[in-house]
């Protein structure tokens, strides 16, 4: 008998700590409330964005003032840079989806899954106006006809040049004209080939040019091979993600040649040699190369670096290659307020001022913002902070009318697409392991079908 | 009052096996055969000593955070994953039942095969190597030289860095044209290979970096070393054993439970490798450092399949049981312990 009472007693113990520990696991990490002035029906508003400690000051400051003003409490969740998504879906599974985030043009994996809100029927009720907005921008946020985000600003891709070492080596530097019809791809090549220099001095249109012991590089790097296919007038898939095309022959020529561009020019480091000279950092700051084609926000990187730079257009020969990576405001599905969350959304629009210092929070001015009347004010603190710096190439990149977005981005599957293309045909033809010719084709079958997967459902 | 007492017997559990950690023997000696702990009881259950009661409710009480958290952390998400999968779930939308259809897919995934392989390989070439070398480091540390605490503690440091930080660091150690290890080999006039950028030496980095943290190997060994009887030895010496019989006549047979161990919990660390593919190759180039682990991730968490990624979980289970039981079986054959050879007798 007594052997049962202890066991009972045991059991009841232990259900009481068990439940004590789940109480506390559960309830009671409440966030702070902004905005002590919310009605009590009010319900809170969550941010989930990534942030580093000083940025994060910055929102917290901005979504007080919202909340001062329209009486929603709100909160900010702060998340490390490369941490959002698994955040995101932790937070998701535990039915705790936030209100706010930011997908980019990432948008749709989580949109197919009903991740996230379409804000139409939001903004015809509150006449939401979408012409103060960029177009293209607005655009890159849509997918099946819905628009998923507000825009809030762009990045994309332009040329650095090392002024220095074109000063050196006495060529031209590139033209930051975006319509100058004579910088095509052999123009880019020959002036990389003029700026790549081995050992003794030769360039790498000499003859006797060493390509084993090259001492610098015409060219850095040429960003993501999503992008490669587009100079050539081909893509991936069509506009609608249904059908791969990267078989096609002009993705298998741009490819070639961008491969070529390392294997056989020795313009531009491989692969691996690229890893070894950036080693971890950015390729650009080594000095040791003449142009790379790199991303806007790489700006705030460059601004230490020790010798002049600048940037240009880059080569256009069947036409640009100029990407649009845009962030945006999008509404969590299945949130508990998504109604409050589409208010922090149209506040933030309803005023230049409160644009401005989420700009100013973020510290993303190395950006084409979404607001075109904000375009002016980010140019002069451009202007400031890179006096030396031609920030017009970026803007009007933006403007031309076939920058795009990634489209192979634009399906619920692009992860497993994007690793398939990447490890089965890119890595082997960058490495001159296989050609274009061979590895593009070849996948053809095996990615059709991923594409396939996600439409059957 | 012998038998009064309460019997602890220390198990360490693996896999669902009961193993007896020879290191730490049972108060009882001998005559204790049951695995778990077990009340010898006397006739009548009322008669059971107030002390006894009192150790029981302070064994319940004690061990209460470990069930807890074994349940919260491990068994509850173990059953959860057993039964997603056998379904379909994104984290958003609500879960569907597939049945087995996770589990058939899976053995048409070329990607699986491919994981898998990536993830023998590794297996089989490191367990034992990192075995062999913990061995060779512990013997050698064992020995009575001058700042012999100072050496054990430098070689034990490194399975002290965090898989990230190593990771890191080790990307830089292969560094084709900065890194420490092909400078060396410049040194000596050889051109190092691209390591974990060339498909064909990515993984054998991988194996050599994983030597690196053999400390923890090495310290178990070390304990064990110290366990053996020096009668043992001495009675050797005076019979006129040298060095190297000593070493395969006593020291490796009395090691065997230790190398059994590390064996073990070895098979069981290396198919579970993901830091060092997560952070340093992503997987390439190529695939060529597809580790299983990592292509589970990328199933749960880039590309939202939870079912699929738990399958992939459960059918892993079942790969490092399987081979655990195996291992154990063979223990047998070559596992020797000092406790056992008397029972016999």
């Amino acid at each position: 008998m007594k052997k049962k009472m202890i066991m009972v007693r045991g059991i009841l113990l232990f259900l009481f700590i068990g439940l004590m520990l789940i109480t506390g696991c559960s309830g009671s990490t409440k966030p702070e409330r902004n905005g002590e002035k919310a009605s009590p029906k009010a319900e809170k508003i969550n941010w989930l964005v990534s942030s580093n400690a000083e940025q994060l000051k910055g929102y917290q400051k901005l979504l007080k003032k919202f909340s001062n003003d329209t009486g929603i409490p709100s909160n900010v969740m702060g998340v490390e840079y490369g941490q959002m998504y698994p955040k995101l879906q932790s937070l998701i599974a535990a039915k705790k989806t936030p209100e706010i985030n930011n997908w980019g043009t990432e948008l749709v994996p989580w949109a197919a899954r009903g991740a996230m809100t379409p804000l139409d029927d939001y903004i015809t009720k509150d006449n939401f106006d979408m012409e103060q907005f960029h177009e293209n921008m607005v655009q890159s946020l849509q997918w099946q006809d819905k628009q998923w985000e507000i825009p809030y600003s762009m990045g994309t891709c332009v040329l650095y040049y090392n002024k220095d070492l074109f000063e050196k080596a006495g060529v031209e530097p590139p033209p930051h004209d975006w319509s100058d019809p004579s910088w095509d791809m052999k123009a880019f090549l020959e002036m990389a080939q003029k700026l790549t220099i081995d050992k003794s001095g030769r360039d790498a249109l000499d003859p006797k040019f060493d390509p084993d012991h090259v001492q610098q590089y015409g060219l850095g790097n040429m960003q993501s091979w999503w992008f490669y296919p587009w100079y050539f007038g081909g893509d991936w898939t069509d506009q609608d993600v249904t059908k791969y095309t990267g078989n096609d022959p002009k993705v298998i020529e741009a490819m070639q040649f961008m491969a070529d561009l390392a294997n056989k020019y020795h313009v531009m480091p491989s692969t691996e040699q690229s890893q070894a000279l950036a080693a971890g950092g950015n390729i650009f700051m080594t000095g040791r190369v003449a142009m790379t084609v790199d991303g806007t926000w790489s700006c705030s990187t460059l601004k230490d670096a020790r010798f002049k730079w600048d940037m240009a257009a880059t080569p256009h020969d069947k036409q640009h290659s100029i990407v649009l990576f845009t962030d945006g405001f999008g509404v969590g599905g299945k949130s508990e307020n998504p109604d409050g969350g589409w208010e922090f959304i149209k506040w933030l629009y309803s005023d230049k001022d409160h644009y401005l210092e989420l700009l100013n929070a973020a510290n993303s001015y190395m950006a084409i913002p979404a607001l075109k009347s904000a375009e002016e004010d980010v140019k002069n603190v451009l202007i400031k902070r890179f006096p030396d710096v031609d920030i017009n190439v970026m803007f009007e990149a933006a403007k031309q009318p076939d920058a795009r977005p990634v489209y192979m981005r634009y399906h619920a599957n692009w992860n497993a697409i994007n690793d398939l293309i990447n490890q089965e045909a890119v890595t082997p033809i960058m490495s001159g392991e296989t050609t274009a010719k061979k590895a593009l084709p070849g996948i053809t079958d095996k990615v059709q079908s991923l594409i396939d997967e996600a439409s059957k459902k | 009052m012998q038998n009064d007492k309460l019997n602890w017997n220390f198990t360490v559990q693996i896999m669902g096996a009961k193993y007896r950690l020879p290191m730490i023997c049972n108060r009882e000696g001998n005559n204790m055969k049951q695995d778990t702990w077990t009340l010898h009881k006397k006739s009548h259950r009322n008669q059971m000593s107030r002390i006894k009661r009192k150790e029981m409710m302070w064994f319940y009480l004690l061990i209460l955070p470990w069930i807890i958290g074994f349940l919260i952390f491990t068994l509850i998400p173990m059953i959860t994953s057993g039964i997603l999968s056998f379904m379909d779930w994104d984290y958003i939308s609500s879960a569907k039942f597939l049945g087995l259809k996770n589990y058939t897919n899976l053995f048409h995934d070329k990607l699986f095969y491919q994981s898998l392989k990536v993830t023998t390989i590794y297996s089989i070439i490191s367990v034992p190597l990192s075995l062999i070398i913990s061995f060779i480091f512990a013997l050698l540390l064992n020995s009575n030289i001058r700042g012999l605490s100072v050496f054990r503690t430098l070689f034990y440091m490194p399975s002290l860095v965090s898989g990230a930080a190593a990771s890191i660091l080790w990307m830089w150690m292969f560094n084709p044209e900065f890194g420490v290890i092909n400078t060396i080999l410049g040194y000596f006039g050889i051109e190092g290979p691209g390591w974990i950028f060339d498909k064909n030496w990515a993984l054998p980095a991988l194996i050599i970096m994983s030597l690196w943290s053999v400390g923890s190997s090495m310290l178990v060994y070390l304990s064990g070393l110290q366990g053996i009887p020096t009668e043992l030895y001495e009675a050797a010496r005076i019979d006129g054993a040298g060095k190297w019989v000593t070493l395969f006549r006593i020291t490796l047979p009395m090691m065997t439970p230790i190398i059994f161990y590390n064996l073990v919990i070895g098979i069981i660390g290396s198919f579970q490798t993901f830091t060092q593919a997560y952070v340093m190759t992503n997987g390439g180039p190529s695939y060529s450092t597809y580790f299983y682990v990592l292509y589970l991730y990328n199933n749960a968490f880039q590309n939202f399949k939870i079912g699929y990624a738990s399958a992939q979980a459960w059918i892993l289970f079942f790969i490092i049981m399987i081979l655990t039981a195996f291992v154990f079986k063979s223990s047998a054959a070559w596992v020797y312990y000092e406790n056992e050879t008397k029972e016999r007798n």
